[in-house]
């Protein structure tokens, strides 16, 4: 009695205590306010979590703001005793739609808790445009999860010269991406160069923060002369971990590790689309002051070099001579130098080829032509001559190449006459060369025809392609007639096999009525033998047990009633009239199944 | 029967002048097509180009006269009017080896090769569209009759794998035309040193320099620019003047020789 008296008396305390510790908390109740995230896209959904201290129930009522829809999600309480000290929380989260871009305030939530009206503080909230990441300020790239960011080394430039450009997209760590498209540039003023088909992949400390880096080198050139904004964009798919942090609220923070978020989460795909800083450049046009004639538009800094071979040669032997033009800059522009106009040689169109070595901007050209001597006078290859533009000099720069020397021999009456350019050969038709050209004339004209056409347009293609056509279209309806018909033909075996059978069933149905047994049976055997001969293709005269037993189903009560007509044939058994009408009926069943 | 008489007489008359005429003209263009081959002989290559080109003008397109013309303009150094007119003559004359051999033998002069292409692309490189179509016409005949006779002559088995191994042979030609329905549609530049331009003006930046007898597939046509793709999948846009397309007609070559 004494034991119950005690834990009563202890129960008591403990909830007199707990009464007064809640009493004592429930004069403490505040509110606050946080933005999980505090810019999101048009297109995205924002929360704010509104968490009341000290109260177990709560009424929030969100304020009114132009642009902004507030809807109620999930709440979630909290109840800790810790040292006989009680406490309480319960938190709201709203969830945020914006119909407009823009900056806004979100104004206080107003919390009526007990009989107390509580107010949260005013928070600041940013609404971006649809899936546009900005491109980052010096501050917002330090906290982003993704950037992408463009360096080149020289912010004035001519236009056509080659700029090498670092393309970086930086990718927070852990951050996954399902596609991920080459940058483009946005703007007229420049093209870039075509990209490796990989970038390099590389992981970097950034402002304490570990990214995976994509970095793209390529070149770019201005095509206009001006001040222009260099800017890049890249399209990506980025899965984007949707975190459960509501559900583990409550739950040990050892959970909210990276680790098992990697679980945990899930993702959804986000198409975004990054957009570097501009880099401002200035392009010039090339000065026209001492522009050499045979300048094509190299611009860069580049050697030149020529060797050729063979150089012991006899007159009309041809000499292969190649320029070699390596160095940097823009190699498309670099064309074969023009061999020089001089007597005695005969050129034949020269053959390029680049080797990149180290860029699409660096390298050396090789250029092959073929060359003939007409005249054993000759003893050196003429110098030839390269020029380009120096962006770092800021000249014009001509590059001549020594004379290679040549021993040409051959004597005077296989010299041939020195080659005759195109343009001369129009203005004096009468100095012709006498050299041959390599090639088969015919004779005779052929036939005439007044255009080079395709086939599908001539008139005899077409004719021999619709009678074709019409031939198989004949005969695909001479087929689907024939089906129909033979369909019909079917049809009407089987009304007349039906009508046949219910002339011999009434036959039989005459026999039963006279009491004529023997009729009956014999009847019987030449309507199963009819029936079994139609259904099995097989002369029905010749129908016998064994045909019936391999040709209808077994335990067939046909079989036995064929095996009775049998012995009936050989030895006369009478059968009474019910019998008979049993095996009419059966037989009639049997043969209907049958047809 | 009076009436007759003189009736035919006058049909006979208007059958030998039209008999006569023909073989005048066809002795006209013997003459001149001879006088260019002899033009060609003497070296004066600018002058039997120009022949051949009234020929075709007068007369229309054939294989031979276009091979004469490639010659002429080849041995004149005007590679790439030689190089078209070799593709022509080929459109006509597909299996000429004379032509084929002029061709190619020019184009490694130039330094014009062509890069190797994948297995399939070379099987359906073997024949051009024309023959592709030709080819696919026999066999699609061939499946009619066959289907035909088999309709007809039910025992015949043998009709049935028939039809089916030319249908199966059909489908082939088709893609085979297909794919060469591009290539037919091609031209081919003309002029020495063409740049391609990002743009279609006179001042735009260039994209390098495509060579004279390139083949290119023409894309679009814009204020006298043509904007072009070479077999290397590069693109821009040529000077109108700098290309030309190998389908042509004899009135084209009027054309020309009217403006010259």
């Amino acid at each position: 009695m004494k034991r119950h008296s005690l834990a009563t008396v202890t129960v008591l305390v403990l909830l007199v205590l707990a009464a007064s510790t809640m009493a004592n908390a429930s004069d403490d109740i505040s509110a606050s306010a946080t933005l999980t995230r505090s810019e999101i896209a048009i297109n995205e959904t924002g929360s704010i979590d509104i968490t009341v201290n000290g109260a177990r129930s709560a009424r929030i009522t969100p304020p009114q703001i132009d642009g902004l829809l507030f809807s109620q999600g999930g709440q979630s309480s909290r109840m800790q005793i810790i040292n006989g000290n009680y406490s309480s929380s319960i938190t709201t989260t709203f969830y945020i739609q914006a119909e407009k871009e823009g900056s806004y305030t979100i104004p206080p939530f107003i919390i009526n808790a007990g009989k107390k009206e509580l107010t949260t503080e005013s928070l600041p909230f940013t609404v971006t445009a649809k899936n546009a990441i900005k491109p980052p300020t010096e501050e917002s790239q330090d906290n982003a999860a993704v950037f992408l960011t463009i360096s080149s080394v020289k912010p004035n430039i001519y236009v056509g010269e080659l700029v090498p450009l670092t393309i970086k997209a930086y990718f927070k760590e852990g951050m996954r991406a399902e596609s991920i498209e080459p940058p483009m540039l946005s703007g007229e003023a420049f093209v870039l160069s075509p990209f490796e088909p990989q970038p390099q992949q590389t992981s970097e400390l950034y402002q304490g923060r570990r990214y995976s880096v994509l970095t793209w080198q390529t070149t770019a050139s201005a095509i206009k002369e001006g001040e222009h904004k260099l800017m890049l964009q890249l399209n990506a798919t980025l899965l984007v971990p949707q975190r459960r942090q509501r559900q583990m609220r409550n739950i040990d923070p050892f959970f909210d590790d990276d680790f098992f978020s990697n679980f945990l989460d899930s993702y959804q795909k986000k198409k975004v689309t990054l957009e570097s800083r501009a880099l401002q450049i200035t392009a010039r046009s090339l000065p026209k002051q001492g522009r050499p004639d045979n300048f094509t538009g190299a611009i860069g800094n580049f050697d030149f070099t020529v060797s050729a071979s063979p150089t012991k040669i006899s007159v009309g032997d041809p000499v292969t001579v190649t320029m070699t033009i390596s160095g940097e800059g823009n190699f498309d522009r670099v064309t074969c130098p023009p061999f020089p106009e001089e007597e005695g040689w005969k050129t034949y169109t020269p053959t390029s080829d680049f080797k990149e070595e180290g860029g699409h901007h660096q390298g050396k050209k090789v250029f092959e032509q073929a060359v003939v001597a007409d005249s054993d006078d000759i003893d050196h290859l003429p110098a030839l001559q390269f020029s380009f533009f120096d962006p770092e000099k800021e000249a014009y720069i001509t590059k001549t190449t020594a004379p290679v020397a040549l021993t040409v021999s051959g004597s005077s009456s296989t010299v041939k006459p020195p080659a005759i350019k195109r343009q001369q050969v129009q203005a004096q038709p009468q100095n012709q060369p006498e050299e041959k050209p390599d090639a088969t004339i015919k004779l005779e004209t052929g036939k005439f025809q007044d255009k080079i056409i395709s086939l599908y347009r001539t008139p005899w293609f077409l004719a021999a392609v619709i009678i074709c056509t019409l031939i198989l279209l004949c005969l695909l309806f001479a087929v689907l007639v024939q089906r129909q018909r033979n369909k019909n033909s079917a049809a009407l075996t089987l009304k007349r096999q039906k009508r046949l059978l219910t002339e011999q069933l009434e036959g039989l149905q005459q026999y039963i009525d006279n009491n004529d047994s023997n009729g009956f049976m014999e009847n019987s055997r030449r309507i199963l033998q009819q029936a079994v001969g139609r259904y099995a293709r097989i002369e029905p005269s010749t129908v016998t047990l064994a045909d019936l037993r391999a040709h209808l189903p077994a335990q067939s009560p046909l079989c036995a009633l064929f095996e009775a007509t049998e012995q009936h044939a050989f030895a006369k058994m009478n059968l009474s009239t019910e019998e008979m009408r049993h095996s009419y009926s059966m037989l009639r069943e049997e043969l209907e199944k049958i047809i | 029967m009076k009436l007759r008489l003189p009736t035919l007489t006058l049909l006979v008359l208007v059958l030998l002048q039209t008999c006569s005429a023909i073989a005048g003209n066809n002795h006209k263009i013997n003459d001149t097509f001879q006088e260019a081959a002899e033009f060609f002989n003497q070296g004066r290559y600018d002058t039997a180009a120009s022949e051949y080109r009234k020929i075709i003008a007068q007369n229309g397109l054939s294989a031979e006269v276009l091979h004469n013309l490639g010659n002429s303009y080849a041995a004149a150094e005007q590679n790439g009017l030689a190089i078209l007119s070799y593709l022509r003559a080929q459109r006509l004359a597909p299996t000429d080896a004379d032509i084929s051999g002029e061709l190619t033998s020019l184009r490694k002069k130039m330094g014009l090769f062509e890069e190797e292409a994948p297995l399939l692309q070379t099987l359906v490189n073997f024949f051009d569209m024309n023959q592709w179509l030709l080819i696919a016409l026999c066999c699609y005949m061939l499946t009619t009759l066959a289907l035909l006779l088999h309709f007809f002559f039910r025992r015949a088995k043998w009709l049935r794998p028939c039809s089916l191994v030319t249908t199966a042979a059909l489908c082939v030609c088709l893609f085979g035309a297909w794919q060469q329905y591009i290539p037919w549609q091609s031209g081919v530049i003309t002029a020495p040193q063409t740049t391609l331009l990002m743009s279609p003006f006179e001042s735009a930046a260039s994209l390098g320099i495509i060579p004279e007898g390139s083949v290119v597939f023409d894309v679009k046509y814009h204020n006298g620019y043509h904007y072009v793709q070479d077999g290397r999948g590069r693109a821009g846009w040529v000077k109108g003047n700098s290309y030309e397309k190998i389908n042509t007609s004899s009135a084209s070559y009027a054309a020309e020789n009217g403006a010259d």
